[in-house]
C-alpha cells in the first residue's frame, strides 16, 4: 500500500511542476538586441548617427546609387565583365531600351535609399525628444543627419524624378498612405534643400572627425541641388526654363566654399584618385572606407570592385569599360583644345594612335590603355590579356577608384577593393558648378578663368612620365583665350564647361544626371549608340526613348505595394 | 574467435539473469513441477527471458539463458501461458506433462501490428487516421547514412528529394506543401520530438525498428502546434528475444555517369566561329584558334581551323582538350558496418549498436564518416510496476565538403571550364584561366586540393531517459526526459591560391563556425485502458514541456606565415585581421493534451484528441492555440452482411477531422528588435562567399582607415504583438481492404486540407525603410490530394513473391493572400498567384525562332528581337513584350508519385526490384540557360548540341543562333527552359540469399545473408520531345548547378548472426 502511495506522488510531481510554472517559462527574450526605449540616451543618440553614416558604405546603397546609374547610361562606359549576362542586371540599363518597371535592380536602388534615409530619420526622432542641455551635440548632429537625409534624397530625386518623401514625424501609417506626387518637382528640390540649409545654418566650418559633414559640405551640396533645380523641366523632361534665382544662389554657394580658404584643387589631378589624399585640400566630403577594422573583409570599397581588371593581382572582373566615344573625346586638336565636333570621326584604340593624336593628360588618369603604365606604375604595364572579353568589349579598362595592387589600401578578397575614400562632392565640381552657373546666368566671361583653372591643373603630367621624360601618351591641352582660339560666346561658354564636366569626371557618377539635366540626354545618348554599336555589335537594339529613360520607372513592386497610391513616371512603362 | 563470443554471450546472459532474479518473486508450490525449453520457432533458437505463468494465477516464471523454465502448478488442470514480446502468446493444457517445450511465432498479421501513434501504440486494426508505415527491412541494405533516402518513393504521401552528395541531404514533404514557410515534418525519435532535419537524417538506419509517418490532421493532431507538415515516428530497436549478436557490413561501389554532353576542344572552336561570323565580329579575335574562312554569297563558310600553340602567348599553358568532368570525378566507395549486441528477458532489455559509415564520395576530396554508438536499455521493477529506460545515441560526423571556388562548386566549375584549358602547366604547376576567353571560375582540380582541409564535423548526443509506472492495472503513466545536445562545427581553410587570374585573396585565412543546440523535452502521459464486454477504451492525458536554444559562434582570422599546413590553421597562430560573430536563440512550448479511444466489438472506432499549446514565439494575446480532432472507423467486415461475402477478408473504412498547427517562425518575430551589427548582413549565398556585407553600423567616422570603427544600432525588424498559431484543418477519408485472405492488400486516402493563418514575413513598403518588415497571419493555402496503396502476394510451393505499388497525388493552391504579400510572388498586376500552386511557374510564353526578316518586322516591339532568336508571344497584342505578357505556365508538382516494388523468393533467395519515378512535373531546366545558349555567360564550356543552334542554313532547329551576346534576354523566365520532367527509375535490384541452415550449422553462425545490390540503375525520360530536358537527369534538375549528381552504385553485403 505504502509503495502505491509513493507511485501516486511520484505520478503527482511532475505534473504539478509543469502546471507551476506556465508562464514564465514561455516568456522568452530575445538575444543580443535592445529595445528602442534603451535608445533615448545622448550616447545611444549619437551611435545612431554613426549607424546613419554607415549606410554610406554599404555595399547595396553605395553600388547601386553610384557610377553604374551614371557612367554605363550616358556612352562613357560599357557594362563589361565576362559577357553581356554577366552583371546582368545591368544590361537592361546599359542598352536602355529593354529596361522595364519590374526591373530588379532599379527596385533595389529604391529600396536602398530608402533603407539609408530611414536610418537617419529614426535617429532624428530620437535627437529631436533629447534637449540641448542632455546633449551638447545635439543641434550638429541633427544637421549632419538631415545633410546626409538630403544626399540620399538627393539621389533618388535624379534617378527617379519623382520619389516619395518622406521624414522622421512619419508613421509607418502616415507613409503608407503617402504618394510619390504629393510634392511637385519643385517643391521636392526645396524639401531637399532645406536640409542642406539646415546643415549651412547649424553645421561648424571644420568637425572633429573628417568623416562628418560640415558647413562647406551642405553649401557646396544646397549648390549641386539648386544647380539641379535651376533646370526646369516639363513632364516630357524637356528643359523650359533656366531659373536665374537658383543659378545665383549656386554662385553664392560656391563663394561661400571657395572664399573659405579651406580647399583648393590638388596641383596633380591624379591625387583624388590615389591612397594617400584621403580628406585633403580637393575632398569636400567623402565615403570613408577602411580595412583591418574587425570585420571579414574590411569596410572597403566594394562599390568598383566591377572596375578592376583581370591583370595579375587583381583578376576581376573587367567592368564599367570605357567606351571607344569616351577615350576619343579626349583628343585634342593642333590648339589643345577638345574636338568638340569631329572627335569621334577616327577612334583611337591602337598604341600609335596615342602618339599620332594628341590627347589631354586626363585620359591616362581615367583609362587603362594597352601598352600604357596603369595608374602611374611604370612597371605594372596594361597588357592586351588583362581585358576580359575583348571581342565584345574592347581593350580599355577603368582606373579612376582602381588602386595599385602594392598600395596599402589595396585589398584582394577574391574581389578587388580598397580603403580609399570616393568623393561625393569635390572642389573641382564646386568650380565647375559655379562656372555653368555663371554661364547661364550670361557672365561667361566670369566663368571663363574657373574652366581654364580646371584645364591648367589637368595638364600636369609628372605621374604620366617615363623615366627618360617621356610622356605615356601625346599631350596637348591648353587653357581658352578669347579670341585666340575660341571665341568665347555663351553657347561656346556652354559647350566648353559641357566637355569640361564630362572630361574631368569621366567614369564618375555625374554624367548622365547632367545629360538629363541640360536636357540632352536622349540626343547624346542616340547618337552614342548609332555611332557605337557599328563597333561593339552587342549595342543593336540599344535606344533611349525621349520623354522616358531620362528617369528610371517607379519599381513596379513599390506601386503594388503602395496599391497603386504610387504614380508611374511618364513614358508608358 | 568463436569461443570469444561464446563467452560474451554466457556473460552477457548472466547479467539478464541476476536482474531477473534480483526482481522477481518466485512463488514457491506445492503440486505440479513443470520443465521445458521455449524456442522459436522458425530458428529454432532458444528464447530467453520468456514468460510462463499460470493462468488465472500470479503464478509465474521467467526462461532462463538456454531457453528453460522451470514452473510448479497447481494441478493437471492447470494451464500454462507462454508470452514474448513480439510472439504470438500460447496456452497449454498441463494434463499429465511433466515436460513442455513450445515453440512461438512471430506475430504477423497486419491487422496486429502495433503502430506508435504518438504517446501510446495502437493495433493497426484500431487506426482511424491516415498512417503510413515504412517497411524498414526492404530499406536497409540502401548503402546510405540517411534514412529518408533509404524509404524514398517506398511510401505513399512521403515525397523525398535529394542530391546524391556523401552529406546525403534530403529535403522531405508529407502531403507535399501546406504553407508558404517551413516545410519541414516533425520528427519524433523514441518519443522525443524534434524539428532538426539534420539531426533525423543521421540516424543509423540499422537502429531503426519501425518508421510511422502520421500523415493527416485526426492521426497527428495529437502533436498539435507543430504537426501541420506531417510527422515522422521512429522507433528505435530494443533487445528481444535471447541474446543475440548482429553484424552487417557492406561495400558499395559509385560511378558518376549520366553526365552532361558538353563540348571537346574540336567542338569550343567551331562553336566560338560561328558566335563570330553571326555576331559580325572577327573570329580570329580569340585567344585559342586560328580560323580560314570565307563568304559563299552570303553564307560563311569555315575552311579550316588550327589551335594556337600557347594560350594568350603563354609558353607554359597550350591549348589543350581537357575533359573537366572526368578530371574531377572518381569511383566513389562507400562502406558500412555495424555491430549489435542485444537481449532480453522478460524484466529487461538491452541493445548496444556501434555503426561505422564511410562514403568516400564521387568528386575528388569530399568524403562523409559517420560513427553512431546507440544504447537502448530498460528494467522492470516491483512486479512490472516500474520501468525505467534509457534510449541514447552518441554521434560523430565528419564531413569534407564539396570543393568551391570563389563563387561556384565543383559541379558547377567542372562542367563550365573550357576545354581548352589545361590542368597543368607544363611546368607541373596548375593552370588556370589566364587572360582573355575565360571566365572568373578556377580550375576545379585545384579547387578540390585547396579546400580538401575544410571540415564539417557534427557531433551529437540525443536520446530520453524514461519510467514507466503502473499503480493500478492498466493505468500507466510515463514520464521521459528527452535531450538532444549537439555540435555543428565548421572549419573552413583558404589558404592563399591562385588559378590564372582567380584567386581567393591576397592573405591567408581561416574560418571556423560553430553551432551549439540544446534541446529537452518533458513529457509526462498517463494512459488508461478499459475493456468491458465488447467495449475496449482507451485514454490518454499528457503535459510536456520542450525548451530549445542554440547559440552560433564563428572566428575570422587572417595571415598564417605556413600556408600549406593545415596543422597550423589554428585562431592562435594567425597574426592578422581577427572579426568574430555571433548570436543565439531560443523558443519554448508548454503543451496540455488528451485522447480518448472506444472501440466496440472490434467493429466501431471512435476516437477523439485535444492538444492545447502555448509557444514562446507568439504574444501573449495569442500565445496558446487549441488543436482538435475527431475520427471515426467502421470495420465492414465484422457485420455479419458482409461476412457472406468471402473473398473480402477484411474492409475498414475511415474518416478523420482536425487541427494541426504550425510555428515555424523565427523564435523572435513578433518583437521590435534594434541590434548592433558591427559586420553588416550578407544578404545571399555570393556575398556571403566573399564576405560582402552590408546594412552594418560601424563606420569609418575619423577616417583612419583601421582599428575598432565607431559602431550604432539598426531597427532589425517590428513587432506584431498579435502574432498566432498557423493553422490547418484536414478532412481524410480513407478505406482499408484485403481480400482473398489477404493476398490481396490496399488502402485509399483522400485529404482535402485548408492552412489558414499562414506565417509569412511579406516585404513592407520601401519608404518605411529598414526594419520595416513583420511576420503577419497572412495568406490560405489549398492542399487536396490522394494515395492508394496496394499490394499484392501469393506463395507456390517453395516460391513465394509480392508486388507492392504506391501511388500518390497532391495539387496545392494559394487561396487569399494579404495585399502586401502578392508582390513577394510571381506574377503582375493583372495575374496574381492566387488560385495558383505555391511553386507555380510565371513567365513569357515562347513562340519559336525568328526565321526570317519578315517574321522580326512583323513582330511586337521586343529589345533585342532578330533573326534566329526566340520570339515570345504578345499575349495582350498591344504590340509590345512587357511584364503584362507573362503568363502561368504550370507547376514544378507532379501529378502522380509512384513506387513499385517486387520481391521474389526461392528457397534461400530473394530477388527484390523496386522502380520509382514521377508523372506529370514540369522542371526548370536552368542547365539549358547555362551550357545551352552561347549568350548566358561567355568563356564557359557548352553544350554540344549548339553545335546545332539554328543558323539560316539550319532553320529547324529549335536552339536560337549562338551569338556572344544576350540581347534578346533569353534566359527571361519562360516556357522555353521549362520543360517535362517525369521519369521513371530502376531505383534498385537486390538479389540476397540466406545461407542454408545445414551450412550455418556447421560454422556455428545462427544465420547469415549475402547480397548483391544496384541502386539508380536505370533512367527513363523525354529525352527527344520538344520538351525534353537537357541534362542527364530530370530528378535533379539543377544539379551541375548546385548539386551532387545522383550516383549509380552497386553494393555487395554479409549479415551474419552469432
Amino acid at each position: 500500500m505504502k509503495t502505491k502511495k509513493h507511485l501516486y506522488i511520484a505520478i503527482l510531481m511532475p505534473v504539478l511542476l509543469l502546471l507551476s510554472c506556465t508562464e514564465s517559462f514561455l516568456d522568452v527574450k530575445p538575444q543580443g538586441t535592445v529595445e528602442e526605449s534603451m535608445l533615448q540616451t545622448p550616447t545611444n543618440a549619437d551611435a545612431l548617427v554613426t549607424a546613419a553614416y554607415a549606410m554610406l558604405n554599404d555595399m547595396g546603397s553605395g553600388l547601386q546609387a553610384d557610377t553604374w546609374y551614371s557612367a554605363i547610361r550616358s556612352g562613357d562606359n560599357y557594362k563589361g565583365g565576362a559577357g553581356t549576362a554577366d552583371f546582368g542586371g545591368y544590361y537592361a540599363i546599359e542598352m536602355v531600351a529593354p529596361l522595364q518597371s519590374n526591373d530588379g535592380t532599379v527596385a533595389g536602388v529604391w529600396s536602398a535609399g530608402y533603407n539609408a534615409i530611414s536610418r537617419c530619420n529614426k535617429a532624428l526622432a530620437v535627437l529631436n525628444r533629447l534637449t540641448d542641455e542632455e546633449m551638447p551635440t545635439r543641434k550638429v548632429r541633427i544637421a549632419e543627419l538631415r545633410f546626409l537625409r538630403g544626399h540620399w534624397m538627393f539621389l533618388l530625386k535624379r534617378l527617379f524624378k519623382y520619389p516619395v518623401y518622406v521624414d522622421e514625424t512619419m508613421t509607418n501609417e502616415d507613409i503608407l498612405n503617402r504618394s510619390n506626387k504629393e510634392f511637385t518637382n519643385d517643391e521636392l528640390w526645396n524639401l531637399i534643400a532645406d536640409d542642406f540649409q539646415y546643415g549651412v545654418s547649424n553645421l561648424p566650418p571644420t568637425q572633429d572627425a573628417s568623416g562628418r559633414a560640415n558647413q562647406y559640405a551642405a553649401a557646396a551640396y544646397l549648390a549641386k541641388t539648386r544647380l539641379y533645380q535651376a533646370y526646369e523641366q516639363d513632364e516630357s523632361y524637356n528643359v523650359t526654363n533656366i531659373n536665374t534665382t537658383r543659378l545665383q544662389e549656386v554662385v553664392d554657394l560656391c563663394d561661400m566654399v571657395i572664399n573659405s580658404g579651406k580647399y583648393d584643387l590638388f596641383d596633380n589631378f591624379g591625387k583624388n584618385f590615389t591612397y594617400g589624399y584621403d580628406n585633403t585640400v580637393e575632398s569636400i566630403f567623402a565615403i570613408q572606407f577602411s580595412k583591418d577594422d574587425g570585420t571579414v573583409s574590411g569596410k572597403i570599397d566594394l562599390l568598383h570592385m566591377g572596375d578592376y581588371s583581370m591583370a595579375p593581382g587583381y583578376g576581376c572582373c573587367h567592368a564599367n569599360v570605357p567606351s571607344q566615344n569616351l577615350v576619343n573625346a579626349f583628343k585634342t586638336d593642333a590648339n589643345g583644345l577638345p574636338m568638340f565636333d569631329t572627335y569621334n570621326d577616327a577612334d583611337m584604340s591602337d598604341p600609335e594612335d596615342f602618339q599620332t593624336n594628341t590627347v589631354d593628360p586626363r585620359l591616362d588618369h581615367t583609362v587603362g590603355i594597352p601598352t600604357h603604365p596603369f595608374k602611374y606604375d611604370l612597371t605594372f604595364v596594361y597588357d592586351y590579356s588583362w581585358a576580359r572579353t575583348p571581342s565584345v568589349y574592347g581593350y580599355f579598362a577603368s582606373m579612376k577608384q582602381t588602386q595599385l595592387p602594392t598600395s596599402p589600401s589595396f585589398k584582394n578578397i577574391g574581389f578587388i577593393g580598397s580603403s580609399k575614400n570616393w568623393d561625393i562632392l569635390k572642389y573641382d565640381d564646386v568650380l565647375l558648378m559655379k562656372a555653368e552657373a555663371l554661364i547661364e546666368l550670361g557672365q561667361q566671361d566670369a566663368a571663363l578663368p574657373i574652366i581654364n583653372k580646371i584645364r591648367t591643373r589637368a595638364a600636369n603630367t609628372d605621374w604620366l612620365k617615363y623615366t627618360d621624360g617621356t610622356t605615356f601618351s601625346n599631350y596637348k591641352i591648353s587653357t581658352y583665350e578669347d579670341g585666340v582660339n575660341i571665341d568665347w560666346t555663351k553657347d561656346n561658354a556652354r559647350i566648353a564647361l559641357q566637355w569640361e564636366r564630362r572630361l574631368e569626371f569621366a567614369g564618375e557618377s555625374s554624367r548622365f544626371h547632367d545629360l538629363v539635366r541640360w536636357g540632352l540626354a536622349a540626343e547624346t545618348v542616340n547618337n552614342y549608340f548609332l555611332e557605337e554599336k557599328t563597333k561593339r555589335t552587342y549595342l543593336n537594339g540599344a535606344e533611349f526613348t525621349k520623354g522616358k529613360n531620362e528617369y528610371f520607372p517607379i519599381p513596379y513592386s513599390q506601386i503594388i505595394l503602395s496599391k497603386g497610391l504610387y504614380e508611374q513616371n511618364t513614358g508608358s512603362w | 574467435m568463436k569461443k570469444k563470443c561464446k563467452t560474451i554471450k554466457r556473460l552477457l546472459g548472466g547479467v539478464m539473469i541476476l536482474l531477473g532474479i534480483m526482481n522477481g518473486q518466485l512463488i514457491l508450490a506445492q503440486q505440479i513441477n513443470i520443465t521445458g525449453k521455449v524456442t522459436h520457432d522458425q530458428t529454432y533458437e532458444a528464447l530467453a527471458g520468456a514468460t510462463v505463468a499460470e493462468k488465472g494465477t500470479s503464478n509465474g516464471t521467467l526462461t532462463d539463458a538456454g531457453g528453460g523454465y522451470s514452473l510448479t502448478v497447481k494441478d493437471a488442470n492447470s494451464i500454462l501461458v507462454f508470452s514474448f514480446v513480439g510472439m504470438e502468446s500460447k496456452e497449454v493444457v498441463v494434463g499429465g506433462q511433466k515436460v513442455i517445450n513450445v515453440s512461438m511465432k512471430e506475430t504477423i498479421s497486419v491487422l496486429n501490428e502495433v503502430i506508435v501513434t504518438g504517446y501510446q501504440t495502437q493495433r493497426r486494426a484500431d487506426l482511424t487516421g491516415s498512417v503510413s508505415v515504412a517497411n524498414i527491412a526492404e530499406a536497409k541494405d540502401i548503402p546510405t547514412s540517411n534514412i529518408l533516402k533509404a524509404v524514398q518513393g517506398k511510401v505513399a504521401g512521403l515525397y523525398v528529394t535529394g542530391d546524391g552528395s556523401p552529406n546525403q541531404t534530403t529535403t522531405v514533404n508529407v502531403r507535399g506543401v501546406n504553407t508558404l514557410g517551413n516545410t519541414n515534418p516533425l520528427y519524433i525519435i523514441d518519443g522525443t520530438p524534434t524539428t532538426d532535419a539534420r539531426l533525423f537524417q543521421s540516424l543509423d538506419p540499422s537502429t531503426i525498428e519501425s518508421f510511422q509517418i502520421l500523415k493527416d490532421a485526426s492521426a497527428a493532431s495529437i502533436y498539435g502546434s507543430r504537426a501541420s507538415n506531417g510527422v515522422i515516428i521512429v522507433t528505435t530497436k530494443s533487445g528481444k528475444g535471447g541474446f543475440r549478436v548482429d553484424f552487417k557490413t557492406s561495400l558499395t561501389v559509385q560511378e558518376h555517369i549520366r553526365k552532361y554532353d558538353l563540348q571537346n576542344t574540336d567542338e569550343y572552336g567551331k562553336m566560338l566561329w560561328r558566335a563570330g561570323v553571326n555576331d559580325g565580329i572577327d573570329p580570329n579575335l580569340n585567344p585559342f584558334y586560328i580560323y580560314t574562312w570565307h563568304m559563299e554569297g552570303d553564307v560563311p563558310v569555315l575552311d579550316d581551323m588550327q589551335t594556337k600553340e600557347f594560350i594568350n602567348n603563354d609558353p607554359l599553358l597550350p591549348v589543350s582538350d581537357t575533359d573537366w568532368p572526368n578530371e574531377v570525378f572518381k569511383t566513389g566507395i562507400i562502406s558500412s558496418s555495424t555491430l549489435a549486441i542485444s537481449g532480453g528477458t522478460d524484466r529487461s532489455n538491452s541493445l548496444i549498436d556501434v555503426s561505422y559509415y564511410s562514403n568516400e564520395g564521387m568528386v575528388l576530396e569530399t568524403a562523409f564518416k559517420q560513427l553512431s554508438l546507440r544504447l537502448n536499455n530498460s528494467i522492470n521493477f516491483l512486479n512490472k510496476k516500474i520501468k525505467i529506460g534509457e534510449n541514447f545515441q552518441l554521434l560523430g560526423s565528419q564531413e569534407v565538403p564539396s570543393p568551391k571556388d570563389n563563387a561556384a562548386n565543383i559541379y558547377h566549375i567542372c562542367n563550365y571550364i573550357p576545354p581548352v584549358l589545361p590542368v597543368y602547366k607544363t611546368d607541373g604547376t596548375w593552370a588556370g584561366p589566364s587572360g582573355a576567353g575565360f571566365s572568373d571560375r578556377a580550375n576545379p582540380v585545384q579547387m578540390a586540393e585547396v579546400c580538401q582541409y575544410n571540415r564539417n564535423n557534427n557531433s551529437r548526443v540525443f536520446g530520453n531517459l524514461f519510467a514507466e509506472i503502473t499503480p493500478i492495472k492498466n493505468l500507466v503513466f510515463k514520464t521521459s526526459f528527452g535531450i538532444e545536445a549537439g555540435l555543428y562545427a565548421q572549419k573552413v581553410i583558404s589558404p592563399l591560391w591562385k588559378s590564372g587570374f582567380v584567386t581567393g585573396g591576397d592573405v591567408n585565412k581561416l574560418d571556423l563556425m560553430d553551432t551549439k543546440t540544446m534541446n529537452w523535452t518533458w513529457t509526462n502521459t498517463l494512459n488508461y485502458q478499459l475493456t468491458k464486454g465488447k467495449s475496449r477504451a482507451m485514454f490518454l492525458i499528457g503535459t510536456e514541456a520542450i525548451n530549445n536554444s542554440s547559440t552560433y559562434n564563428s572566428v575570422h582570422k587572417e595571415k598564417f606565415a605556413i600556408n600549406d599546413d593545415p596543422n597550423f590553421y589554428y585562431v592562435s597562430a594567425g597574426t592578422g585581421n581577427v572579426s568574430a560573430q555571433g548570436t543565439g536563440t531560443g523558443n519554448r512550448l508548454l503543451s496540455y493534451f488528451g485522447k480518448a479511444d472506444y472501440i466496440f466489438a472490434d467493429k466501431y472506432i471512435v476516437s477523439g484528441t485535444l492538444r492545447y499549446d502555448g509557444s514562446s514565439r507568439f504574444g501573449e494575446n495569442n500565445r496558446f492555440g487549441l488543436f482538435p480532432a475527431g475520427s471515426v472507423g467502421w470495420v465492414l467486415s465484422e457485420e455479419n452482411f458482409m461476412k457472406k461475402i468471402e473473398f473480402i477478408s477484411y474492409t475498414k473504412l475511415r474518416a478523420g477531422y482536425g487541427v494541426v498547427g504550425n510555428q515555424e517562425i523565427g523564435d523572435y518575430s513578433r518583437f521590435q528588435l534594434w541590434e548592433p551589427n558591427y559586420q553588416g548582413i550578407s544578404p545571399n549565398w555570393f556575398t556571403q562567399l566573399f564576405g560582402l556585407y552590408q546594412g552594418g553600423t560601424a563606420y569609418d567616422l575619423f577616417g583612419v582607415d583601421q582599428g575598432t570603427l565607431p559602431s550604432g544600432f539598426r531597427l532589425k525588424q517590428s513587432a506584431n504583438p498579435d502574432l498566432r498559431w498557423e493553422s490547418t484543418s484536414e478532412l481524410n477519408l480513407g478505406i482499408d481492404i484485403s481480400l482473398w485472405k489477404q493476398r490481396i492488400t490496399g488502402s485509399f486516402d483522400y485529404f482535402s486540407r485548408e492552412t489558414k493563418d499562414i506565417l509569412t514575413t511579406p516585404p513592407s513598403l520601401a519608404a518605411m525603410g529598414e526594419g520595416a518588415t513583420m511576420t503577419v497571419n497572412g495568406a490560405t493555402m489549398e492542399n487536396k490530394g490522394w494515395e492508394l496503396v496496394l499490394g499484392y502476394k501469393d506463395t507456390k510451393g517453395k516460391f513465394s513473391y509480392s508486388i507492392t505499388g504506391n501511388f500518390s497525388h497532391f495539387a496545392d493552391k494559394i487561396t487569399y493572400l494579404p495585399e502586401t504579400v502578392i508582390a513577394n510572388y510571381p506574377g503582375n498586376l493583372e495575374k496574381t498567384i492566387i488560385g495558383q500552386s505555391r511553386t507555380a511557374q510565371f513567365g513569357y510564353i515562347y513562340d519559336g525562332l525568328f526565321q526570317n526578316q519578315e517574321e522580326v518586322n512583323a513582330h511586337a516591339t521586343q529589345p533585342g528581337k532578330g533573326i534566329g532568336r526566340i520570339r515570345f508571344k504578345d499575349l495582350n497584342k498591344d504590340g509590345m513584350i512587357n511584364v503584362l505578357d507573362q503568363d502561368w505556365l504550370g507547376t514544378l508538382n507532379p501529378k502522380l508519385i509512384y513506387g513499385l516494388t517486387g520481391d521474389f523468393t526461392y528457397k534461400d533467395l530473394t530477388l527484390s526490384i523496386f522502380f520509382r519515378g514521377v508523372y506529370g512535373a514540369l522542371v526548370q531546366d536552368r542547365a539549358r540557360l547555362e551550357f545551352g545558349l552561347l549568350g548566358y555567360v561567355n568563356g564557359s564550356n557548352k553544350f554540344s548540341s549548339l553545335l546545332d543552334a539554328w543558323t539560316p542554313q539550319n532553320t529547324d532547329s529549335d536552339i536560337p543562333m549562338v551569338s556572344y551576346a544576350n540581347i534578346n534576354q533569353e534566359d527571361r523566365n519562360s516556357d522555353f527552359t521549362l520543360v517535362n520532367g517525369s521519369y521513371l527509375k530502376l531505383q534498385s535490384v537486390q538479389l540476397s540469399y540466406n545461407l542454408p541452415k545445414s551450412f550455418l550449422n556447421s560454422i556455428k553462425l545462427q544465420s547469415a545473408r549475402i547480397y548483391v545490390l544496384g541502386d539508380n540503375l536505370i533512367l527513363w525520360f523525354d529525352k527527344k520531345g520538344p520538351k525534353a530536358f537537357s541534362g542527364p537527369d530530370p530528378e535533379t534538375p539543377y544539379t551541375n548547378l548546385t548539386g551532387y549528381p545522383k550516383p549509380i552504385g552497386v553494393s555487395f553485403g554479409l549479415e551474419i548472426q552469432l
